[in-house]
Parts: structure tokens; sequence; C-alpha cells
């Protein structure tokens, strides 16, 4: 399960930073998707991204990308300011942290708030009702277009009809239709949905350029060892890929529980020419020898996962990753439940609306202290993989 | 849109759905629901607004160009065709503004006689 989130509270302080990182490359060189047996490209591919099937379907994600970063920038914005001044109509410090409770009981009726919202959703909504009903109409053109990648390569797809998906990992998660477990194309529409995702929120990512320069920036061990790298929550294995044409001769695995998404993840990998095995699997029982990995990472996974689960998984790493081996899990800040408003507002409204089930158990934990107390060691001297993220560079203990 | 039946394997499990469509922000509805209607119907309008682009662009290598689209006068019957329809179109979508509801769904029909 990779980024999944859109973003809407630490999305902001993200968005910045990263942002800024990315001004001026705009013009960013392309590479060319390759056009392989079986492939269902009708309409050519934009450097790594194929295009979608239809041109109607292309400007409806156009415009919902661009009413995504409109309603950031505008109505959410409006709806702030009243909420500063239902603050100030109350004698409430704006800064001052307030509990969730206090927030529902000063947001709960106003109708500007509740504007921008609405509008937010409906827009998610129309992104993935447009995409599900294309690939939907299209079904067997596309199904058939995976089989043929099934077992083609590079790299590997290992599927596990036997594997018991538990039920946290069933929500539909930013209210996707079907979740990453519940949709045949579960991984087409997660991509194009969350291209609109970041552009609004984040930066432009149709290039994998979020990924690649998160992967870039995970260090390595200090013994420059690199012969093994796991993925885990990988969803469409954006970050294994990346990962992998940094460390070429490394074998990378990425594992996702959501077997739709590993499907089109391995797919896409095989078409952009990329060597990465692809695997149906569950982050806290991942099946590795002890000690197997290098490197174990993951990509805005955690924020998706109970707390139970989420410490499961930092002990699976410990387990998988060798004696000096790097942890690196990219996700949010997190670390508290109480905050500024309107930060408060955004975050329940997105854990509650956007069905981000299993955000207020990941913010309610300090991250970063749960995998200290495992086993590892935090490198703080270490920035962020990913700026505005939380800085999370771990070594194995011995 | 129907439940889709495939013919292929899908590898998908039923999911958990969320309850979003349950959700009233705007403490109506009706009110949400229109929203909803607003934003899909962009989507359409923009849809087709970039559709003409793209027929405008391949006019262009065809010798139709913008600058001649924006200059075009119409005939005097198309211009009357036109406000003809403009009209329509204008008392179609907003007609309703001007409308002042003021009786209840359960209001009994006025007397008649």
């Amino acid at each position: 399960m990779i980024g999944r989130r859109s973003l809407f509270t630490a999305a902001g302080a993200a968005s910045a930073a990263v942002s800024s990182f990315f001004a001026g490359r705009a013009a960013e060189a392309k590479e060319k998707i390759k056009k392989v047996a079986g492939d269902v490209e009708f309409r050519g591919a934009d450097g790594r991204m194929e295009r979608l099937g239809s041109l109607d379907l292309e400007s409806q994600m156009d415009f919902t990308a661009g009413f995504r970063e409109f309603n950031n920038k505008n109505i959410s914005r409006a709806a702030g300011m009243r909420f500063q001044q239902l603050l100030k109509e109350k004698g409430m410090d704006p800064k001052a942290p307030v509990t969730f409770e206090q927030m529902h009981a000063l947001a709960e009726n106003d109708q500007l708030i509740g504007m921008s919202a609405k509008t937010w959703l409906a827009n998610q909504q129309v992104t993935w009702k447009s995409l599900q009903d294309y690939f939907h109409a299209n079904a067997d053109m596309y199904l058939a277009e995976m089989e043929a990648a099934d077992k083609d390569g590079p790299g590997s797809l290992t599927l596990d009809a036997s594997i018991e998906i538990p039920d946290y990992a069933k929500h539909e998660i930013h209210i996707q239709p079907g979740g990453y477990v519940g949709d045949p194309f579960a991984g087409h529409m997660y991509h194009y949905g969350t291209n609109s995702f970041y552009i609004g929120a984040i930066g432009h990512n149709e290039q994998d350029q979020i990924h690649k320069l998160t992967a870039n920036n995970i260090p390595m061990p200090a013994d420059g060892k690199v012969k093994r790298i796991l993925e885990v929550g990988c969803g469409l294995g954006q970050m294994g890929c990346a990962l992998k044409e940094r460390f070429p001769d490394a074998e990378v695995w990425s594992t996702d529980i959501g077997a739709p998404m590993v499907r089109y993840g391995h797919m896409r990998a095989r078409d952009l020419g990329i060597g990465v095995n692809f695997a149906q699997g569950l982050a806290e029982k991942t099946g590795f020898p002890d000690g197997h990995f290098d490197m174990t990472v993951s990509y805005i996974m955690h924020h998706e996962l109970p707390q139970p689960a989420t410490r499961a998984v930092i002990e699976e790493a410990y387990r998988v990753t060798r004696s000096g081996g790097v942890y690196y899990p990219v996700d949010f800040n997190s670390g508290g439940n109480v905050g500024p408003a309107y930060g408060m507002f955004r975050r329940w409204w997105d854990h509650r609306w956007n069905n981000e089930v299993w955000s207020r158990e990941y913010h309610g934990l300090n991250f970063t202290a749960e995998i200290a107390q495992r086993g590892f060691t935090l490198n703080d001297k270490t920035p962020a993989a990913l700026p505005g993220f939380g800085a999370r560079h771990f070594v194995r203990n011995a | 849109m129907a439940e889709t039946k495939f013919n292929r394997p899908t590898f998908a499990v039923k999911a958990i759905p969320s309850d979003v469509n349950n959700a009233s922000f705007l403490g109506n509805p009706v009110l949400d629901n229109l929203v909803s209607v607003v934003v899909a119907l962009g989507t359409e309008v923009w849809a087709t607004k970039r559709r003409m682009k793209v027929m405008e662009s391949l006019l262009v290598k065809k010798g139709i160009t913008p600058d001649m689209i924006e200059k075009y006068v119409p005939s005097a019957d198309e211009a009357a065709a036109w406000e003809k329809d403009r009209n329509r179109f204008i008392e179609m979508t907003f007609n309703a503004l001007g409308n002042e509801g003021y009786l209840s769904a359960s209001a009994p029909f006025p007397k008649r006689g």
C-alpha cells in the first residue's frame, strides 16, 4: 500500500517543501515506455505514463486534478478563514491545541466549511467513478492485458489465492471503490487517481518524480552493500522501481496485500523494462528469511495500518533486515491527535470522510519512537527522504 | 453503473464499503446532491471543451486557424438562430434561480372552484 492518502493535513506542510524542490523541473526529460506484446496502449504514452484509453476520460482526469488544486487553494482557504472567524467569536486562540470534540462543536454546522468538504469529496468521487466506469466497460481487454503480463518479465509476479486478507486492509481507503483489494482495476484507478492527488497536494509525479527523489535520498548501509531490497505495502511499486533503477544490480522485492495492485505494478514495471519482483503478501508476515535484506522500505503505508499492525510490521522489518541494514519507512510526521483547530478539522475530515480509516491511530503513535524501541538506531542527522515527511533513517542493530 | 460481470479471473475480494454517500455536510442532503451534480457537470463540460480544443488544433492542420474561428462573422440568419438558441439555453439553465418556493411538501392544493 503506498501513498494511500489524499493529503489534507500533513500535505499542507509537505506540499510547500516538495513543490519548491520541484520548481523549475517541469521540463524534466521523459523516458519512453516500452511497447511490449499484449500491451493496450492505443493512445500512446507520455513518458512513463500510458495515456488513458479515451480522450474524454483523460479530460475528466484533467478537470478533477485542476478542481482539486482549485479547491485546496480557494474553497478550503475560505473555509480556513471562516474557521479562524469562528474561533475568534468564541474567544479561542487559533494556535491553541484543541481536541476533535472541541473542533466538532465549532465547525459542525457551518455552511462554508461544509461546502469545502462537500466539493472536495464530490470531486474525489467523480475521479474514481470516471475511472472505474471506463475500466469496467472495457474490462475484458484490460484483464487480458494483465494476464499477458502476469507471467512475463523482466521481474516476476507471485499471487497467493490462499492468503487471508485482514479486515483492516479491506476498507475503501480514499473512498476508492473496492479499495486496494476489491476491484480488479484497483491499480489502474489508483495510479491515475493519485496523479491528480499529487498535482493538487505535493507536485507532479506522472514520471515517478517524487518516488525517484525519495528513493535517491534514502541512505544506503554504511558498508555500501546493497544486494537485496524489500519494499512492503508497495501498492504499484513505484518506490521499488525507483530503487531498482538506483541499484540495478540489486534484487528488489515489492509486496502488497492487494492482488490487483501488484498485478498492475508488475505489468507497469515490465512495460518500463524494470526487473522488480512483485508478490502479494502481508507486510507483517513477508515469509522471507531472517536478515535477508540490506534495505527494507515502505512508502506512505503506515498511516493506513492500525497500531498493532504497525508494530508487527516494524518487528518483521527487524527480522528480515540484516545487521547494519537500513530500514526507512517513509510516512507522515506523527505523534498526537491534538493540534491547532483547523488542522484538526482537516485531519478529522480526511480520516472520517475520505475514509482514512486508520490515520487517527497512526497519528496517535510516536511512530519514530516505536521503531527505535524495536532494535533499530535512528540516525537523526539524515534529513527526510521525502521533504516535509518524517525523517526516519534507521539502522538495524547487530 | 450496474455491477460488472467479469469473464476472466480478477483476484479481487469483497471490500468493506465506505459510507460517504450517507454524509450530509450542508444541512440538507438535497443541497449535497446538487453540489455533486455541479461538480460532475463541470467534469463533463471541461471534457467537451477540451475535445473542442483538440478539434481546433486538428482544423489548423487543415487550414482553419484559431484566428479564423475568432474572427468569424455569422450571417444574419445564423445570428438570429444562435440568439434564439442562446435564449433557450439561458432559460433552461437559469430559470429556476428566480423561483421562490414557499409551499411545504405536505401543503394541500389551494381551494379550487
